[in-house]
């Protein structure tokens, strides 16, 4: 007799190790047999298990639409089935969207997603936190904006500047009292190049720090209090989303990310 | 080497779902997972793995496509190689004589578990697969001579008339060689329905028995049929009596053979 459950169990683990590059007749073949699995099977964890396990988003949309009155977090919770966690922090956005239309609750592990969307500087993924899963301030919200703007890359810089100028707007605002929090005089030149870069007055965040700086990063600081000195900056470094997009290690306002602190010591180690 | 990794333990996951799937069942379900697995096949590597999952798989189209799609020659090699071999117990004790036969057209060793085949051959007697053995593959060797008396005992409606055209189709020497065996064992230990294939044999029996056992010793009902197989006539009236190996094979150990019992000789 057919055990459906394990059957598709089986055909799960054989999506999920399928390479790329797998010839195409085979998947399709094992997505097909697993389809027509489905109709043999009562529990519907199960079925969201083995889908899950696939990380085949045709499987899993299947499993979605054979139950479509099931109260999927609740099964989700009880299947112990792949956790949502585990699904955001390897990207897999299509999953994650077919969860979230299937009535699945993600947002607590959500997350997740914004470490793994930093680190290979996939744009898809944060439009996907902003715009379906209303995350308004990824980068804030799970750790520091410091530590997403190190990390950055060219793709989500564009996310990234738009949020970090929320938060410069936002006075007293807590994303920005933790920028810079181990000192300015530790800071990488990128987290201070992003500041020049906004277009605003940024001496406040430097507080007492700005003596103790070198004095020509201090100068530069100082530039962002007057028109004259934005202009000077701007003609620098033009634009903002450039400069958050580069790697820390590269250049900013002529000065080496990679050597700065040796050759821009702070003025208590001079 | 990734793309070979994937593609092995994804064949390995998906033939162990079609050994979930009961082709009766769900004959679509089970045509689809093989036609997965078999466009697997160019991508898998010519190695012992890759024969051992497709003989787990279970299905004779798999395995037909394996060697289509690779060729023979690595696992003709790794059959008759006793170190690398993969183990045929499954299709031994299945009687799965449709991918045995796929394995020995390919010129593969189906026998190379050879004590295992014998075991199976001789405890349950299945005809199907003892008429490949025997017959198609022509492996004689795997009971002959030494289990000649047991297979005539144990031989019954389909296993019959294999075991008459097998006994009928051996070499002088291996025929000899199986009677000389029979002949011994029932000079022991009388047992007419051995000693009646024995007889429709067309051996002289006289000659076939062991040094210090004489017609004599046999009791007095049997002595005349004996004395018959000494001659050419003798033979053929034997013969009219039981003109047919396989209706003789076929009938139980306690039936009549020749008019007589195995219980009349206890008398």
């Amino acid at each position: 007799m057919t055990d459906h459950n394990e059957a598709l169990r089986n055909l799960g683990h054989a999506l999920f190790c399928l390479p790329e590059d797998a010839p195409d007749q085979g998947r399709a073949s094992f997505l097909a047999s697993a389809r027509a699995l489905l109709r043999g099977i009562e529990d519907p964890g199960e079925a969201l298990k083995s889908a899950l396990a696939s990380r085949n988003a045709d499987l899993l949309d299947a499993v979605f639409k054979a139950w479509p009155e099931t109260k999927w977090t609740r099964v989700h919770f009880q299947s112990g089935a792949a956790k949502i966690g585990t699904l955001a922090g390897e990207m897999r956005i299509d999953l994650l969207r077919l969860c979230r239309n299937a009535g699945l609750y993600i947002n607590d592990n959500i997350h997740h997603l914004v470490a793994s969307a930093l680190r290979a500087d996939n744009a898809d993924a944060l439009r996907f936190l902003r715009e379906e899963c209303g995350y308004t301030a990824p980068f804030w919200k799970p750790k520091d904006i410091a530590s997403g703007l190190i990390l950055c890359g060219p793709n989500a810089a564009p996310f990234l500047w738009e949020e970090f100028q929320g938060h410069l707007d936002t006075p007293h605002g807590q994303a920005m009292q933790s920028f810079l929090q181990f000192g300015a005089t530790r800071a990488y030149l990128k987290e201070i190049a992003a500041l020049l870069a906004s277009g605003r007055d940024v001496t406040r965040y430097f507080r007492q720090d700005l003596d103790l700086l070198n004095p020509h990063v201090a100068a530069l600081v100082q530039k962002t209090a007057s028109n004259h000195g934005q202009l000077a900056l701007k003609s620098l470094e033009s634009d903002p989303i450039a400069v958050i997009g580069r790697p820390f290690e590269a250049e900013f306002y002529g000065i080496s990310g990679k050597s700065f602190h040796q050759d821009y010591p702070p003025k208590a180690a001079q | 080497m990734a793309l070979t990794q994937g593609i092995s333990s994804a064949f390995i996951q998906a033939a162990h779902a079609l050994g979930e799937i009961d082709p009766e069942d769900a004959p679509e379900i089970a045509r689809s997972i093989e036609d997965g697995l078999i466009a697997l096949l160019p991508e898998m590597p010519r190695s012992r793995d890759t024969l051992r999952q497709v003989l787990h798989s279970g299905s004779p189209r798999i395995l037909s496509a394996l060697l289509e799609i690779q060729g023979a020659d690595p696992y003709r090699k790794i059959q008759a190689d006793p170190g690398e071999q993969v183990a045929l117990h499954d299709l031994y004790e299945d009687s799965d004589v449709a991918r045995l036969r796929i394995l020995h057209e390919a010129g593969i060793r189906v026998d190379s578990q050879f004590n295992a085949l014998r075991q199976v051959l001789l405890s349950r007697t299945p005809p199907a697969l003892l008429e490949f053995v025997l017959i198609e593959c022509g492996l004689t060797d795997t009971l002959f001579p030494d289990f000649t008396l047991q297979m005539i005992r144990r031989a019954s409606g389909p296993t019959a008339p294999v075991l008459a055209q097998c006994l009928e189709s051996l070499t002088p020497d291996m025929r000899r060689a199986c009677w000389r065996e029979v002949v011994k064992q029932i000079a022991i230990l009388i047992q007419m329905k051995p000693l009646a294939a024995a007889l429709l044999s067309g051996e002289d029996l006289t000659k076939l028995l062991p040094r210090p056992v004489v017609p004599g010793h046999f009791p007095c009902k049997l002595r005349p049929l004996l004395e018959m197989t000494t001659t050419a006539h003798g033979r053929m009236a034997l013969r009219k009596r039981e003109p047919d190996l396989a209706d003789l094979l076929a009938r139980p150990e306690n039936a009549a053979f020749f008019g007589i019992t195995s219980k009349d000789l206890r008398e």
